[in-house]
């Protein structure tokens, strides 16, 4: 019996050993030779589950369309739909949602600085904006056209490359590139108007037909775009207040309200056929008043007026021999800007230098501006560019890229005043002045004479596919400047899809921005002077980006970043004078940062994306913090599909950790919270959308920082409301 | 502890009855079967869901996978690479999967690299694109559900969509090799001229789509990685508004990107053909070679009904009716 009990037990102890499932001893490790199998089949050329990858193309940053993630540079595409979801009505609006990027007004008539990675200056020409990949860069200062401002109803989409594109586009890609596609026949198809009212007597109407006639592809806008001003942007004190309490007049019109209202026309035409496009854009703009003026002090009576045209003939062709695409262009930039500038209000008394211009020294004597100083520059500005690029793709792993070409800029200048050199001379200076203005065109007083540069370049770039998910770009650019000699420019950036999900680039690239016309010749002006022993500023910057999508859902990027810049062009103080600036290659600074953007689409009918950006720099001289850059940036996006053609979208900006200047003894730069929300209903009867949006929600006292003339930042709109309404056919 | 059990039961049967004993005995293996029973019921025959990485497409086929089949089912990630966790064959063996589901092309070829020796346990494979690249079917335990509609099913949509296509052209590459021959076999039957090109380089797509375009009155996108990549994607939704050409794919993605037909299968479809497989070869001991690779059951024809516009395709009400989803 015992011997019975033994075997149960036994049976018992080989029944509960099976109980514990432990894997049997066999080859459950990966081998080498299954290791060798999967690579051979899945690490060589494409693969079909690229297939399911789904991004966004970028022109930008190689001249090619290429996949954000695969491209050699830390970039933003945004689209046409996505402006319309975040309910965006200007440029500016959809570029404040950059990582990195911040839009900040300047001195000058409050034009716009797009401040990127803190290289922040009085006019930040180191920004370059492209329309239609053709630059339209101001020669005269580097910058945009005074009072730009653009709608953005004709955009297909806006791609923002952070960091230097010297190698492909040359001058002014220094801190950043800013691409902007019109839209074309395809884009708008039929009919397209809409109407726009706003907060502060804002209107906005265009139309636009995109159609098939005779064979070209037509696409053509206009858009009619009014703006008022906000009377609760008060100015509180200005130049002429700290004016008045020298002479003890009371001349200032602070505290009083900006005044910004204009006029602005868009046009846009566009027709191609076969291999050619021909294509216009015209911007208008029609009595802008300026808001601060051109001197820090409140002047209602300024009237800016500036019109520009930009054509370009392209021919592009890709049959004519195997493996290489050619691409021509004959581009024509025509420029006029004509502005009546009130620096000095009425009854401004004010020091005359023997020379006849404001503030300077010896003093003449002084005198009352009547009607106020007034001064009115005209800039006619015309350039040409000749275009030709070749692609070649029929060596294996490479993509060549040679470019050449030329561009003509010349400015014509035309002045009058009521006052400066040759206008107020130590023998007719009176008590008073009143507003008549002298010509002083074609005379050695005029603020700059007649100016013209030529630029030949060429370039060369390579997208060498080394190996399986490897890229090199490597390029380099020379360019040959008539007035101050040759640059050239390299650049070269790693792209190593790391796995599935993750990609990871390393990139250099050097970049320069030359001096601009006034920079170098401004001449008898009261505040800032040209010199002609400037150099072009340069950058070496060196970053490093993941972009991560660990799902489909979720889009993660994060970017670091660090630059040194030699030379930085700045207006400096005369030690001689006390009014005067003169441009210097005064500055050198060092900056590093990075940015995390996320994209999560929770669910399909909502998404949410945020991006923060930091970045710390520096005068590398005297370790001065930048002014005014914002150290840090965090946006916040929710966009909700609440209910069929129902849309939500809810907008948070905070603009935080900027300093003031070293010898600035100002209060603390005040951080700003901004919120904004748009509803937006559309296909209403299949052709209707309605939009209502509320900019400033809360009603913050948003400040932006502006020159210390004026004692307090500039207050930027209060709470803005629109209601729009498009029609579509 | 088993041992231990089983000695204490041996000292304890000496002073009870032969009653008491047996009784006892029964106890005894009814505890050692318990663990076993209750494992059995959830683990000795689970399923492992292979996937081949976190791409959200396989969500929806795995999550219809799951709701019908009865079996618990464990999932593991291959992270896009073989060598991303080398535990993972480990982690997948020791649950002894009663059937592997591999979902996507490198869970599928890892699935049926690892079964090598172990053919016993069926590897049933979805969502692989162009599966005849692989050899997939050359081991007795493979099953498959292929990615793409079959050719004639496609050819009969595309006839409905527009009776007037007759001439369609086919831009592959030696990864399309067979799709392009069961194509040209379908081709026949619906009396439809098929145009081919053959290229190796995904920069060559251009040139090539310049030259067939002339003869053509519709043009086919393969899910071929050399064909079908962004750039040329991008190129091609213009190229087909611009020549008013109706430009069909097989994906959703595409027609949202702006093609006017896509035609693909229904990924949830998939989901529920795969379970109703798994079921069959698990609780009815259906051999897997005898099914071999299936065509999915389910069609999603998706309209981009702007494009339809602009490239001045007229939709009829059949069409419209056929459309899963009409991008407007």
């Amino acid at each position: 019996m015992y011997k019975i009990t033994v075997a149960v037990a036994l049976l018992l102890i080989l029944n509960c050993t099976k109980g514990n499932a432990e894997p049997e001893n066999k080859n459950f490790t990966t081998n080498e030779e299954d290791i060798q199998a999967f690579e051979e089949m899945f690490e060589k050329g494409p693969q079909e589950e690229d297939l399911y990858r789904a991004d966004r193309l970028l022109l930008t940053a190689t001249g090619s369309m290429k996949p954000i993630h695969l491209a050699p540079s830390v970039a933003s595409v945004i689209t046409a739909e996505d402006i319309e979801k975040l309910g965006a009505t200007t440029l500016d609006e959809v570029l404040e949602t950059v990582p990195g990027l911040h839009i900040t007004p300047s001195f000058a008539h409050l034009d716009s600085i797009y401040s990127i990675r803190g290289i922040h200056t009085s006019l930040n020409p180191q920004v370059l904006m492209l329309i239609n990949g053709i630059p339209f860069t101001k020669p005269y200062n580097g910058t945009r056209p005074a009072g730009f401002r653009l709608p953005v109803s004709m955009i297909s989409r806006i791609e923002v490359v952070r960091g230097p594109g010297s190698a492909l586009y040359g001058a002014d890609a220094f801190a950043g590139t800013i691409n902007i596609i019109i839209k074309d026949r395809f884009e708008v198809e039929g009919m397209h108007t809409g109407v726009r009212m706003s907060s502060f007597d804002g209107l906005d109407v265009w139309g636009q037909h995109g159609g098939l006639y005779k064979g070209w592809d037509v696409g053509i806008g206009i858009e009619y775009w009014r703006g008022g001003s906000d009377d609760n942007r008060v100015i509180d004190a200005d130049l002429q207040t700290k004016l008045d309490q020298a002479f003890g007049t009371n001349a200032s019109l602070a505290p009083g309200p900006l005044h910004t209202d204009f006029e602005n026309y868009n046009l846009m035409a566009n027709f191609s056929r076969k291999n050619w496009k021909i294509r216009f854009w015209g911007w208008f703009l029609d009595d802008y008043e300026g808001g601060t003026g051109s001197a820090g002090a409140l002047g209602p009576e300024t009237n800016i007026n500036s019109e520009q045209i930009l054509g370009d003939i392209t021919w592009h062709d890709e049959k004519l021999i195997d493996d290489v695409e050619f691409t021509a262009q004959l581009s024509y930039l025509y420029r006029k800007e004509d502005a009546i500038y009130q620096g000095l209000p009425p009854g401004s008394t004010v020091m005359i230098g023997t020379d006849g211009n404001i503030f300077t020294s010896p003093l003449a004597g002084v005198t009352t501006f009547t009607d106020g100083l007034f001064g009115e520059p005209i800039l006619i500005d015309q350039q040409m560019t000749f275009d030709f690029t070749t692609k070649y793709d029929g060596w294996d792993q490479h993509a060549w890229r040679l470019g050449i070409g030329s561009k003509l800029q010349d400015e014509n200048t035309e002045s009058f005043k009521n006052f400066g050199p040759g206008i107020l001379t130590e023998g007719t200076l009176s008590d008073s002045i009143d507003s008549t203005l002298t010509d002083v065109t074609d005379t050695e007083y005029i603020f700059m004479s007649d100016q013209n540069r030529t630029v030949f370049y060429a370039s060369l770039q390579d997208e060498w596919n080394f190996a399986r998910k490897w890229e090199l770009t490597s390029g380099v650019r020379y360019d040959h400047y008539s007035d101050f000699g040759e640059t050239i420019n390299p650049r070269i950036a790693l792209v190593w899809e790391t796995r599935y999900d993750l990609t990871s680039k390393l990139m250099y690239g050097h970049a320069f921005r030359p001096p601009s016309f006034a920079e170098s010749y401004v001449q008898n002006n009261p505040i800032v002077l040209g010199n002609s022993d400037l150099v072009p500023e340069t950058i070496d910057t060196y970053e490093l980006a993941f972009d991560y999508r660990p799902f489909r859902f979720l889009k993660t990027v994060v970017s670091l970043f660090a630059y040194e810049i030699e030379g930085l062009i700045e207006y400096i103080a005369d030690p001689s004078s006390n009014s005067t600036k003169t441009a210097q290659n005064y500055i050198n600074q060092k900056g590093h940062g990075f940015e995390i953007e996320l994209e999560w689409e929770v669910m399909p009918s909502l998404t949410l994306s945020s991006n923060l950006a930091l970045q710390d720099s520096e005068n590398k001289d005297t370790g001065a913090v930048v002014a005014d850059a914002p150290g840090m940036q965090l946006y916040f996006n929710a966009h909700w599909n609440f209910m069929p053609e129902w849309y939500l979208n809810a907008q948070y900006f905070w603009i935080g950790d900027r300093h003031r200047a070293e010898d600035d003894t100002r209060e603390d730069i005040k951080d700003n919270n901004i919120a904004n929300m748009t509803i937006r209903r559309k296909n209403i009867t299949q052709h209707i959308d309605l939009a209502f949006s509320v900019q400033n929600i809360f009603n913050e006292d948003i400040r932006e920082p502006i020159s210390s003339d004026m004692p307090n930042d500039i207050p930027m709109e209060s709470r803005t409301i629109y209601a729009e309404l498009i029609y579509h056919y | 502890m088993t041992l231990l059990t089983s000695w204490i039961c041996c000292k304890l049967m000496h002073g009870i009855t032969m009653h008491a004993k047996i009784f006892l005995l029964l106890l005894s293996m009814l505890y050692g079967q318990l663990p076993v029973a209750l494992y059995a019921a959830d683990s000795e025959h689970p399923i492992a869901l292979l996937l081949s990485d976190n791409e959200s497409v396989y969500h929806a086929t795995m999550k219809a996978f799951r709701t019908e089949i009865d079996h618990s089912v464990h999932v593991f990630n291959l992270q896009g690479n073989i060598k991303k966790d080398p535990t993972l064959k480990h982690k997948l063996f020791l649950i002894h999967p009663r059937l592997i589901f591999a979902l996507g092309a490198k869970a599928a070829f890892t699935a049926k690299l690892w079964t090598r020796e172990n053919q016993d346990i069926p590897v049933l494979f979805a969502l692989v694109l162009n599966w005849q690249r692989y050899n997939l079917m050359d081991q007795k335990n493979m099953v498959g559900i292929a990615g793409e509609i079959a050719p004639g099913t496609k050819f009969a949509n595309i006839t409905i969509f527009s009776p007037d296509i007759k001439r369609i052209g086919v831009i592959y590459s030696s990864h399309s090799r067979e799709v392009l021959q069961q194509a040209k076999e379908a081709a026949k039957i619906f009396n439809i001229e098929l145009y081919v090109k053959k290229i190796n380089r995904s920069k060559d797509f251009k040139r090539s789509f310049k030259k067939i375009r002339e003869k053509v009155d519709a043009f086919l996108v393969l899910n071929d990685p050399v064909i079908y990549t962004l750039e040329n994607m991008d190129w091609l939704k213009i190229r087909c508004i611009k020549e008013k050409l109706p430009c069909i794919g097989q994906s959703k993605n595409i027609a949202e990107h702006g093609l006017v037909l896509s035609i693909n299968p229904d990924l949830t479809d998939i989901g529920s053909q795969a379970a109703s497989i798994a079921k069959n070869i698990i609780n009815r001991h259906q051999r897997p070679d005898l099914i071999g690779v299936m065509a999915p059951l389910g069609t999603q024809i998706i309209i981009n009904r702007t494009t339809a516009k602009r490239i001045g395709l007229i939709l009829h009400q059949t069409s419209l009716d056929m459309a899963t989803q009409v991008i407007e």
